[in-house]
């Protein structure tokens, strides 16, 4: 049985184990209050649903922790096809809601593609950038500019592409349109090339293109150019229940909860936030247990960012590291940027936080990665015994014998 | 460029990011707390406070009829930001809230932000139009309250309930009973939610439930009232009167079963106009009672042994007191003098000398604390506002003529229910009862009248039934007051006001008793100023009277007290009496 259990690294995953239960017990902390004013009882059902995938999760996690990593390096592009396959069928067969286009109808419940695309982006780049080689700059002159364009656009053309491609998926998210979803996928991404090597140069490049395609995004969508000029201007009166709602809200929530919290269950900012047990759920968190429940879900999931690049530092392989050090930037980034939106650092955006805020796709996405997160983490030790000379005893003796 | 280990520096982001992170937690939670709690209480978008209304009580009459009730009306504002814009809407609003489509619809496209209307919904068209509300998620449409007071009797009980301006309580019980009526508005926390909708939390120590006003219920009965009123009304406009009052009195318990006065306050009369409507003469005016007053003269003098009522006086039309005053009777038929009267005769007539010299023959401290038993000269302590207390100088020089006075109801008044009051002991077997209007407020009932004997039984007796002949008696001033089959009681009153007799005017009186044994009710008009040509109590109280006496029968179902038969016509022309 403790064989059967046994885990490369059991830290990451009861770190993992952990934020989830606390996860649960949040949604059902933040979500009880409306659930009770909709007449659906004092069991929210995003509860319910959270609790059955997070058993899914689990499953699936530990599952995938046990296929060698060797064979998640193949299954990284055919991985990264499908999830590029069900964007576009979200475009063709997808479920609207309010206004968004985002699920794919799996009967029981909803199906979200994009939140399977951020892993399906890591394990696509990481596999990339691990047979990757170094760009060999040309002394030469070209003589001819068809030479040139032999020896080094078409080259260039051709390592751009898995960029393109993954703008691509970016451009499909944005235009679901899921802004959150598509600018995390597109900072891990980002995270992504300068981790796999990308060069200075180039990465200046990547950054001036993002940069330009954050400004002409945010102008597509006027308000969100309101939302964020409009930020600093939250608590007026003409914002404060409009584009200022949910921050000053979720602000003022944790204001009052400062060191300790109001105590549990009798925070109000759920009873009022449409996004209580989602992208705001930290505004509960802080309310009803204060700083100190706000650092303890930050600190688990900083904990789990550390632990995934510690444990890249050690994988011994090129792919099992990139994919370690992507998860670790798709955790961190949506992390803080979640907690500095709800605590009105930055405009909001919809980003909910890992394994916190309720959605079952997402927890199932997560579970994936941390069960790759496992192939990729080998022990130090194991490595270590691997290598060991003289532990393959039978070859060696049978070599011995052969050459007698 | 020197190689980066970038997993390293990723290390070190990630430690950075998650650093920051949780310092801008601390800022916001603890460092800058006071600060963002200070701003979403300014915005009242944290916690705020609201008041829930109390509902200001009612007051009933005895018999159940709705005096003054809450007719709370609301007003709609509309803010189009939060409304749909679609015709449906407009159109089930505008059916709703009884308002035109088009002023909808035209304000809309002109952009306008927000609209109020001033005019004020029922509370049936406040339901509907919180139907359309909630069935078309129109969450800036808003309503607010504004109290208001339904008076069902109007001015026929305006005097007692008293009104209200502007949800300010001015007259009547409605403000001196202020405190019970008004109840404790309710106090509750809560938060308000993005379209301003307010979500009440329940926690301990914030909230205080709201206290609803007490009920109050009157002895009044509303029926009498309005019989009262009318024939008031009647009785002033007709004699061109100042003003009348009517009390009726259950001398059983002390009840005030009626108590009507005109001019009295009217629904839109203009502020000077309601100013001197809103004068209750009932508790408010003193008047010289008149000669009614002589019947309580002569119960007091029967009861002291001063005067056998078979025992004959010679009245010659004056008399003479210490040989510097004169008492005299009122001139009739060319003479003053009555000749020689018994005490029926007396009072039927209306004697005045008869009358001074019962009261002589009582002598001055019996006879002030004889006034002071019956309750005249304080405060009755209806529990309404701006009551006052009879007059009566005890410093007066000239005493024997002020006793002499008093004998025949003058130099002495006081108010109208106070005199009822007195009146009603006659009827109560010399038991006076302090009168009541408040019944019970909430469940509260009032404590009962107290009682003071203060006449024997027997003297009671004999002046009810010397009283009996004013009426039943052809010779009786109030002699076409009858109504066949009972025996009513009475005395006729006309007292001329202090100033002479251009100016000051009369105030005519007359106080019945229906019927005369077990009576039911006491019942006292009296009519200020009458310039109608007629001012004796008989001609311009009177009918008032009879009114009364014939509503009390019918509402209180008295059993007649004696074979209806057929009725000698009485005379036209009651004779006049002082």
């Amino acid at each position: 049985m403790t064989k059967r259990l046994s885990l490369p690294d059991p830290i990451l995953f009861f770190l993992a184990l952990a934020t989830t239960i606390v996860g649960l017990f949040l949604i059902f902390d933040a979500g009880y209050a409306r659930s009770i004013a909709s007449g659906d009882g004092p069991i929210p059902r995003e509860f319910k649903m959270q609790v059955l995938f997070a058993v899914a999760s689990l499953g699936i996690g530990l599952l995938c922790a046990r296929i060698p990593i060797d064979l998640w390096k193949r299954l990284a592009v055919p991985g990264f096809g499908l999830c590029v396959a069900l964007l576009l069928a979200v475009k063709v067969i997808g479920v609207e809601m309010n206004g968004a286009k985002r699920w794919l109808d799996l009967g029981p419940f909803n199906l979200q593609p994009s939140e399977f695309a951020k892993f399906g982006v890591i394990a696509y780049l990481a596999f990339v950038f691990c047979q990757r080689k170094p760009w060999v700059e040309r002394t030469k002159r070209f003589k001819h500019w068809a030479q040139w364009l032999d020896a080094v656009a078409v080259p260039k053309v051709v390592r751009a592409w898995p960029a393109l491609l993954v703008l691509f998926v970016v451009v499909m998210i944005e235009f679901e349109p899921d802004l959150g979803t598509a600018a995390v996928v597109a900072a891990v991404a980002y995270a992504m090339f300068w981790l796999g090597g990308v060069s200075w140069k180039s990465m200046l490049a990547i950054t001036v293109i993002g940069l330009s395609g954050v400004a002409a995004l945010t102008i597509k969508e006027p308000y969100r150019v309101d939302r964020i000029l409009n930020h600093s201007q939250r608590w007026q009166p003409d914002h404060v229940d409009d584009v200022g709602y949910q921050t000053t809200q979720s602000e003022a929530a944790m204001a009052s909860g400062r060191l300790l919290g109001v105590g549990i269950g009798s925070g109000r900012a759920k009873h009022i936030m449409p996004a209580a047990t989602t992208d705001f759920i930290m505004a509960t968190v802080g309310e009803e247990f204060g700083l100190l429940g706000s650092l303890t879900v930050i600190g688990l999931l900083a904990a789990l960012t550390l632990r995934l690049i510690i444990l890249a530092r050690r994988s011994p392989s090129r792919f099992g590291q990139l994919i370690l050090l992507g998860t670790a930037a798709w955790f961190g980034i949506q992390s803080c940027t979640n907690i500095l939106m709800a605590n009105g650092t930055v405009p909001p955006i919809g980003i909910p936080i890992p394994f916190i805020s309720s959605g079952g796709s997402s927890l199932i996405a997560l579970w994936i990665a941390l069960g790759v997160c496992q192939a990729a983490a080998v022990p130090k030790l194991k490595m270590e015994e691997a290598h060991e000379t003289g532990r393959d005893r039978w070859g060696d003796r049978r070599s011995r014998l052969s050459r007698a | 460029m020197p190689r980066v280990d970038r997993g390293q520096v990723a290390l070190w982001l990630a430690g950075l990011g998650f650093g920051v992170t949780a310092l801008s937690q601390a800022n916001v939670q603890l460092f800058s707390s006071a600060k963002t709690l200070e701003a979403a209480e300014q915005s009242k978008r944290y916690e705020v406070g609201r008041t829930d209304f109390a509902a200001r009580g009612n007051i009933y009459s005895a018999d159940g009829q709705l005096l003054a009730q809450n007719a709370d009306t609301f007003e709609l504002g509309i803010q189009f930001a939060k409304v749909p814009h679609s015709p449906g809407f407009f159109s089930a609003l505008a059916a709703a809230a009884g308002i035109s489509v088009s002023e909808l619809q035209s304000a809309a496209d002109a952009g306008r932000k927000s609209l109020s209307f001033r005019r004020e919904l029922s509370i049936e068209s406040a339901r509907q139009v919180e139907a359309v509300k909630a069935s078309w998620r129109a969450d800036g449409v808003s309503l607010h309250r504004t109290q208001k007071r339904d008076y069902a009797l109007g001015a026929a009980a305006a005097g007692i309930v008293g009104r209200m301006v502007e949800g300010r309580a001015v007259t009547g019980l409605e403000l001196s009973q202020n405190q019970n009526l008004a109840g404790e508005n309710g106090f509750q926390k809560g938060l308000v939610d993005r379209t301003g909708a307010f979500l009440p939390m329940r926690m301990a120590g914030e909230s205080k439930p709201r206290r609803n006003g007490e009920t109050i219920r009157l002895t009044i009965h509303s029926a009498l009232q309005e019989s009262a009123s009318q024939s008031v009304r009647a009785a002033v406009e007709r004699n061109k009167a100042d003003s009348g009052v009517a009390v009726v009195l259950d001398p059983k318990t002390g009840n005030i079963l009626a108590m009507a006065q005109w001019p009295a306050y009217e629904e839109g009369m203009k502020a000077e106009v309601a100013r001197q409507a809103d004068f209750n003469p009932a508790i408010m005016g003193t008047y010289e009672p008149g000669s009614t007053f002589k019947i309580l003269t002569l119960a007091e003098a029967i009861d002291h042994g001063k005067c056998n009522p078979g025992q004959h006086l010679y009245c010659g039309g004056t008399l003479q007191i210490n040989s510097a005053w004169r008492i005299r009777c009122d001139e009739h038929h060319g003479t003053r003098a009555h000749g020689s009267v018994d005490a029926e005769v007396a009072i039927a007539k209306s004697c005045n000398v008869s009358a001074a010299t019962w009261a002589l023959r009582i002598g001055y401290p019996e006879m002030v604390k004889f006034l002071e038993q019956l309750g005249l000269l304080e405060k009755t302590g209806l529990g309404l506002p701006g009551e006052r207390a009879g007059l009566f100088n005890r410093n007066e020089y000239a005493k024997p003529l002020q006793i002499a006075n008093v004998g025949f109801g003058q130099a002495i008044s006081c108010t109208p229910v106070a005199l009822a009051s007195a009146f009603a002991t006659l009827a109560n077997d010399g038991v006076r009862l302090s009168p009541r209007l408040i019944d019970s407020v909430g469940r509260q009932i009032q404590p009962p009248a107290t009682a003071t004997t203060i006449l024997k039984p027997e003297s009671a007796h004999t002046v009810m039934k010397l009283m009996e002949a004013v009426i039943q008696s052809d010779a009786g001033t109030g002699k076409g007051l009858r109504v066949p089959g009972y025996r009513l009681a009475g005395k006729t009153g006309t007292a001329q006001k202090i100033g002479g007799e251009k100016s000051g005017g009369h105030v005519s009186s007359f106080v019945g008793y229906v019927p005369s044994t077990n009576t039911e009710a006491v019942i006292l008009v009296m009519i200020d100023n009458p310039k109608g040509g007629q001012f004796y109590g008989s001609q311009v109280a009177g009918p008032v009277f009879l009114d009364l006496a014939k509503t009390v029968i019918r509402v209180r179902n008295i059993a007649p007290t004696e074979p209806i038969r057929a009725e000698s016509k009485p005379r036209a022309q009651p004779s006049p009496s002082r």
